[in-house]
């Protein structure tokens, strides 16, 4: 269940600080007490409390893949149902996915034969070096004994933000 | 497909041992305890305050994209969720692409390449409290995106989702 409706403003002003300002110093927490007014124990409690609920997931750094040289693409693949486990056990094995979801497939008047190609498993393929991941999905793809699969390159990225506005609303007051 | 699509790679910065000894403890969470840098320090054989240098520099070289808590979106009341993928004319992706970053409820979004049978390039991951609104948000950012077609690609199972694992 959602956990926000009971949180406080100075909860919610905590949050977003650890969110978005988090100190990289010694003590941060001990920084983020001072902003707050709340005394530094009662700050590791209650982020101790939100990390045993599940709000918070993760306290650390998130890394750019691409700056530690990495390269990944999106992947498609059309999948039997009755090979949905097995394929699933194969691809999740792969050292390079860490994200893999069954999907509906695409709206059928979308193509031009009124026919879904019916992708319904989708996952990110990420390895180390140049030129890596193609050939890598084919020798995967073959493997698999899959035919009908797509591996989508990025051309560009637009947004990556995976951090969310906790804090109301300036103009109209309404939060999350 | 072209290999020339790929998106360029940046040049991976110079990082000597230190860093990626920080990088490798950087992995996982830092303890919740007063000074949650001290053990990494220890460990990696250098002061608190060089390994906290090192973090502001590997967050300013764009190695670390963000340094802080991540929440669950599901506990945070965003219970819905849709990937979309977009058709947009060639002229119109940077527009669409600004669209779309700007919009909150946006988390995600990529212009990929395409396939003869899935004629889709941009790709997005739209949040909100529950996938009506998701369904809905998705159709009013695609008009002001110029959008000619989308399709809405709901999750079904989850398959597989962890934390991805970077050697360095």
């Amino acid at each position: 269940m959602s956990e926000m409706g009971e949180l406080s403003l100075k909860e919610r002003e905590l949050l977003h600080l650890l969110q978005r300002e988090f100190p990289l110093e010694p003590e941060p927490y001990r920084v983020l007490a001072e902003r707050l007014q709340i005394p530094v124990k009662e700050i590791l409690a209650k982020v101790k409390a939100w990390r045993e609920s599940g709000l918070i997931r993760r306290i650390g750094a998130v890394f750019e893949p691409k700056m530690l040289g990495y390269e990944s693409a999106l992947i498609g693949l059309s999948v039997p149902e009755d090979r949905i486990d097995e394929v699933a056990a194969i691809i999740n094995a792969h050292p390079g996915v860490s994200h893999n979801y069954l999907r509906e497939g695409g709206r059928a008047d979308s193509f031009p034969n009124g026919e879904k190609p019916g992708y319904n498993m989708w996952f990110t393929l990420s390895l180390k070096g140049r030129n890596v991941v193609k050939p890598e999905f084919e020798k995967l793809m073959a493997q698999i004994g899959v035919t009908k699969a797509m591996c989508l390159l990025s051309i560009k990225t637009y947004k990556i933000k995976v951090d969310f506005e906790l804090l109301p609303d300036p103009r109209t007051g309404n939060w999350l | 497909m072209d290999m020339n699509y790929l998106e360029p790679v940046p040049g991976v910065p110079d990082m000597d041992e230190t860093d990626m000894k920080i990088i490798r403890l950087l992995q996982n969470d830092i303890p919740v305890e007063e000074r949650p840098f001290a053990a990494m320090a220890k460990e990696v054989g250098v002061s608190e305050e060089e390994v906290i240098e090192r973090v502001k520099n590997l967050r300013n070289q764009g190695v670390i994209r963000r340094f802080g808590v991540t929440l669950k979106q599901y506990q945070l009341g965003i219970m819905g969720n849709v990937m979309v993928a977009w058709q947009i004319p060639e002229d119109l992706l940077d527009h669409a692409g600004r669209v779309f970053h700007y919009d909150p409820r946006v988390t995600h979004c990529y212009s990929r390449v395409t396939t003869p049978d899935w004629p889709y390039n941009m790709y997005t991951m739209v949040h909100a409290r529950n996938n009506l609104e998701a369904m809905k948000a998705a159709m009013e950012m695609g008009e002001r995106a110029m959008a000619t077609d989308f399709t809405l690609l709901f999750t079904k199972r989850e398959l597989k989702k962890s934390r991805p694992k970077y050697e360095v």
